[in-house]
Formats: C-alpha cells, sequence, structure tokens
C-alpha cells in the first residue's frame, strides 16, 4: 500500500507528499533529505500579488498540535516564476503542484494564466480555505457551494492542469462542497485544511488562525471517509499524520495520496521514515 | 550556508550547574565542526514544537548545550539522563558574523551583553574570539548566574547585574550598560549581545545613539527551523521606508542591530 500509484494523471513513485506550506519552495529542507524521494512536491501558497503576511504572533503550540497566522506570506507569482521555480526545475523529478490562493475567481484566474505553459508545473492545489486571509468575505470560497462552483468553473476553463481543491474542514457537510468541486472540473479533493481558530496574544489581543496536527487528525479521517464513499474523485489525505500508522489510516478511510503536514516540524524526516514504512508494509502484504 | 542534520545522540553528561539550570553534553563530529557561535539546535523535547536551543560551546567533538528548566519541554529534557538518547536538528541559522572592525586589542572596543540565559550562545562566541573584552551581564538573582568559566579563563571584565541586588550592580544591566558608557571616556566599537527582547531593543538603542555597531540574538517560538513555514517572522528594515518580514530560524538568530525594526 502506499507505493508506486497514479493519481489525477501523474505517475508517482509513491502516495506521500508534504502539505502546502510545510516544506516552503522546496530548498528549505533540501539539506536534510532528498525531496526526490516524495511522491510529490507541493509548494507553499502563490498569490497575484506579494503578501507581507500577518503579523506577530504568527503561531502557537496548542494541545497536541498548533495554530498558524502566517498569512499567506509569499513573493507573488511572477517572483515565484523567476526566483522559486528554477530551484524546482533544476533539482526536482518528481511532479510539482504549485498552491494558488486568491480572494475572488477572477484573482485565482489570472494566477493559473500566469503558470499556464510553464515547465516543471504538473498540478494546481486551489487553496480554497486558508483561515489566514483577510476580506470583505467572513467565509472561505470552498465553505459556499455555489462560490466554489463558479470559482473551479472559471479556473477548470483556462488551464488544462490538473486541478485539486483543498477544501476547508469548517463547512456542515464536507461532500456536498467536495460533489460541486467534482462537477465544477476539479480532479481530486484535498482533505483537509487547518480548522478556523484562535489564540491570544501576551498581551490579550485575539489571533486567528488555523488549527493542525495530531488534534485533527480524527475529523480529518471522518472527513474523507465520507467523502470517499458520496462522491467519485481521488482524495489527497491531509491533517495531523504524525506515523506510518497514521498513513495507513487515511489510506483505509479512503485517501489515495496523503501529505505530511505540521507533524513535520516535531520530525522533519517524518515523510521519508513514512515512505520507508509504507514500503514495508508493501512487501508484508 | 552549512549544512544541517537531524540524528538521534546518546547524551554524554547531564549536570545541573545551579538549581533550574543543567548543562548537557553530546558528541557528533560533524555538527561540532559545523557549528558557529549564535547557531542553534531544534530538541525533541516531547512537545509538538521542538525547542531551541542555541550552542552554549563546542570542544573537540563535544557539544554543549547550558539551559534553564523553564516550561513543559525544557523539563522534559531535564529529566533525561546519561546515556539517554536525545533527537537533535541543526545546527540551524546563521550565527555571530565576525565584526567588520576585526578584532582589536583593547578589551575596551569589544562588549558582550548577555540577559539571563543569553549568556549561553555568547559563553560559545568568547571560546573563539581570542582576545577578551567586556561583559555585561544581567540575572535575576545571585543564584541565576551561569555560564561564566570560559569569561573567566579568557580574562575578561566582567561586570554584573542583578535585580535583587545578591551580586554586582543593582537593577537592569541595561542600566548599567548605559551608566559605563556615559562614564567612559573611551566608547567601545562592537557589541554582541543576546537575551530577551526588550533588553535587545533597549541595547541596540543605546549603541545605535553612541555609534556603536553592533549583533544582536533573538530568542523566539521556532516551528521548522529552515525559513519554510514562516512562523518566527521579525520586521527588518529596506531602504525604502518599508519593511520585510525575514525569519528569525533561518536569517536569524542573529541580526545587525541596526536591521531590526523593534515594536
Amino acid at each position: 500500500m502506499g507505493l508506486t500509484t497514479n493519481f489525477i494523471g501523474l505517475k508517482l513513485k509513491n502516495s506521500v507528499f508534504v502539505a502546502s506550506g510545510i516544506a516552503g519552495f522546496g530548498e528549505e529542507y533540501s539539506d536534510l533529505f532528498d525531496i526526490n524521494k516524495l511522491g510529490g512536491f507541493i509548494t507553499k501558497t502563490v498569490t497575484l500579488l506579494p503578501r507581507k503576511g500577518n503579523s506577530l504572533p504568527r503561531i502557537v503550540e496548542t494541545t497536541s498540535g498548533m495554530i498558524n497566522s502566517i498569512g499567506l506570506e509569499n513573493p507573488g507569482v511572477d517572483a515565484f516564476i523567476e526566483d522559486k521555480l528554477p530551484f524546482l526545475r533544476k533539482n526536482l523529478k518528481i511532479p510539482v503542484i504549485v498552491s494558488i490562493g486568491g480572494e475572488t475567481a477572477e484573482e485565482l484566474v489570472s494566477v493559473v494564466r500566469k503558470l499556464n505553459g510553464v515547465e516543471v508545473i504538473s498540478a494546481i492545489e486551489l487553496n480554497l480555505s486558508c483561515p489566514n486571509i483577510k476580506s470583505a468575505r467572513k467565509y472561505f470560497i470552498s465553505q459556499d457551494k455555489e462560490l466554489a462552483y463558479k470559482t473551479i468553473r472559471a479556473i477548470r476553463k483556462v488551464t488544462k492542469f490538473p486541478l485539486i481543491a483543498k477544501l476547508s474542514p469548517a463547512v456542515t457537510d464536507i461532500t456536498e462542497i467536495a460533489q460541486v468541486s467534482k462537477n465544477a472540473g476539479a480532479d481530486a479533493v484535498a482533505l483537509i485544511n487547518s480548522f478556523p481558530a484562535m489564540f491570544f496574544s501576551k498581551d490579550r489581543a485575539p489571533v486567528f488562525g488555523g488549527l493542525s496536527g495530531p488534534v485533527i487528525k480524527p475529523m480529518a479521517l471522518k472527513m474523507i471517509y465520507e467523502v470517499s464513499r458520496k462522491v467519485k474523485i481521488p482524495i489527497m489525505g491531509v491533517g495531523g499524520i504524525t506515523s506510518v500508522k497514521d498513513a495507513m489510516d487515511f489510506f483505509a478511510a479512503g485517501s489515495s495520496v496523503i501529505a505530511v503536514g505540521s507533524c513535520m516540524f516535531k520530525n522533519p524526516k517524518l515523510p521519508i521514515e513514512i515512505i520507508k514504512g509504507l514500503s514495508k508494509n508493501g512487501k508484508q502484504d | 550556508m552549512a549544512k544541517f542534520y537531524q540524528t538521534d545522540v546518546r547524551i554524554l553528561e547531564h549536570k545541573t550547574v545551579l538549581p533550574g539550570y543543567k548543562s548537557l553534553f553530546f558528541s557528533h563530529p560533524t555538527l561540532a565542526k559545523n557549528a558557529r557561535p549564535g547557531q542553534f539546535l531544534l530538541l525533541d523535547c516531547g512537545t509538538f514544537f521542538r525547542r531551541p536551543f542555541t550552542i552554549s560551546s563546542v570542544k573537540g567533538i563535544i557539544i554543549e548545550i547550558l539551559y534553564k528548566v523553564i516550561g513543559k519541554g525544557t523539563r522534559y529534557l531535564s529529566e533525561k539522563k546519561k546515556g539517554d538518547w536525545l533527537n537533535v536538528f541543526g545546527p540551524l541559522g546563521n550565527g555571530f558574523n565576525p565584526s567588520p572592525q576585526g578584532e582589536r586589542t583593547s578589551p575596551e572596543n569589544l562588549v558582550f551583553v548577555a540577559g539571563g540565559t543569553g549568556i549561553a550562545s555568547l559563553r560559545f562566541l568568547a571560546q573563539k574570539i581570542s582576545v577578551p573584552g567586556i561583559l555585561f551581564y544581567g540575572a535575576k538573582t545571585k543564584n541565576d548566574i551561569i555560564g561564566l568559566d570560559v569569561f573567566k579563563q579568557k580574562k575578561w571584565h566582567i561586570k554584573i547585574s542583578t535585580e535583587d541586588c545578591s551580586s554586582g550592580s543593582k537593577g537592569l544591566v541595561t542600566d548599567t550598560f548605559k551608566k559605563y558608557l556615559s562614564g567612559s571616556r573611551h566608547l567601545p566599537s562592537y557589541l554582541y549581545s543576546a537575551g530577551p527582547k526588550p533588553m535587545l531593543k533597549r541595547i541596540s538603542e543605546i549603541c545605535i545613539s553612541n555609534g556603536i555597531a553592533g549583533q544582536v540574538s533573538l530568542e523566539e517560538i521556532i516551528a521548522c527551523g529552515v525559513g519554510a513555514c514562516r512562523g518566527c517572522a521579525v520586521k527588518t528594515a529596506v531602504k525604502t521606508n518599508k519593511f520585510i518580514y525575514k525569519t528569525v530560524c533561518k536569517d536569524g538568530p542573529v541580526f545587525d542591530i541596526r536591521e531590526i525594526l523593534w515594536d
């Protein structure tokens, strides 16, 4: 289980990714392990214009996890193509998935147009659920069925890249959002993004962010399980994976591939350990 | 940038230096060779985030971590015994840079200001610098003064401040330092400082207004340690009157005193 696989038309040597935002733009962890050992690489979310990110504090440890309020700090899509892609082009032999974010469908379409035809990119992940973008709306794109449909549809029309819709868990029925994602032309869904949460800074100012880590694993599993039984769409499972056993749980719940998230901060070599563990398990099966 | 490692090491020695303060030793030839003063290690302390510890000395292949037991992570660490395994990740970050002025022979030229456990990274730096300078060291009480051995061996001029007056001058190290400058005919030309943020802010202000150049090492909560997650951002100045966020873990923890925009 978890070995050579085909996911949204991409041939992968294993089913293990690192989730968006965890390993930056690929270069950061390259001293520690060979990124080419992963099934594929997902970049940190890129937006149309550069974003400085949120003021401090940006992270806090919680019971069995963390809250992040980074605010999609990124250099913007133009600088991404110019400064960050060359490293990926030169060094990566595995599929590169670019995560993109934006406040509106128009913004996301503009980002996709700039990425169209760029070599080295294999697919696009639509971050429709980052809890850290302040906007006029009080909800994320993936919390509104119609908006999710319109947005994914608009992007589908302008690109041939396979699309993965990353969904927010903060909805009444995740299967409905997964279904409209499929109807709109998404090739897969990534389940789940972090949970909207908050903490207080030292001087008791509220900080809003996304909760991740082992604490969200049981909720992630349930949502993956429900979607896999109701909607015919490949699932990338994300949310608190911290061991080979967790990875097996995510496959059992219905994930085609998995992505390691913030648990990598505790164990930077976790994705490599999971790949090794899965390959042992595969042999035993 | 130097290479970093994630590896299990065995604790060679783990001793209490003062009640609440411990020194942990392990060996790792390549890590010891690559480690520079000001760099840090992320240790697995049983908590979700690893805990950052600056390297407080390197002797041959032996690395020392001098720390205070303050919370869940350090308590977990403090219970580890000689022979136990420890998962280390590092060395991370940019360490202290040599002063652009080179090492001056006159001890009055070089000044260190340490607050609390900030002494740990400056201790490693003092090991590497051949000439002595002046160390200003602020601690809560006389029972919180650690890591002076290297400074004493190298004949540094040591000026202690304690908040309760149990040793040295009474009050904050920032005040002692400021008083020293105003009463001194010869101002130091270069500063290295490590400690809590409010102290570093004040020391930087004092140095800038007296035309003293230098570097400070920031303390921050660290998640990834490699500049990927952007969690440990710090506001830094750019020429155009704006700012950019740099990361304490990768761009720092050491910054030029003119670079940081303090809150």
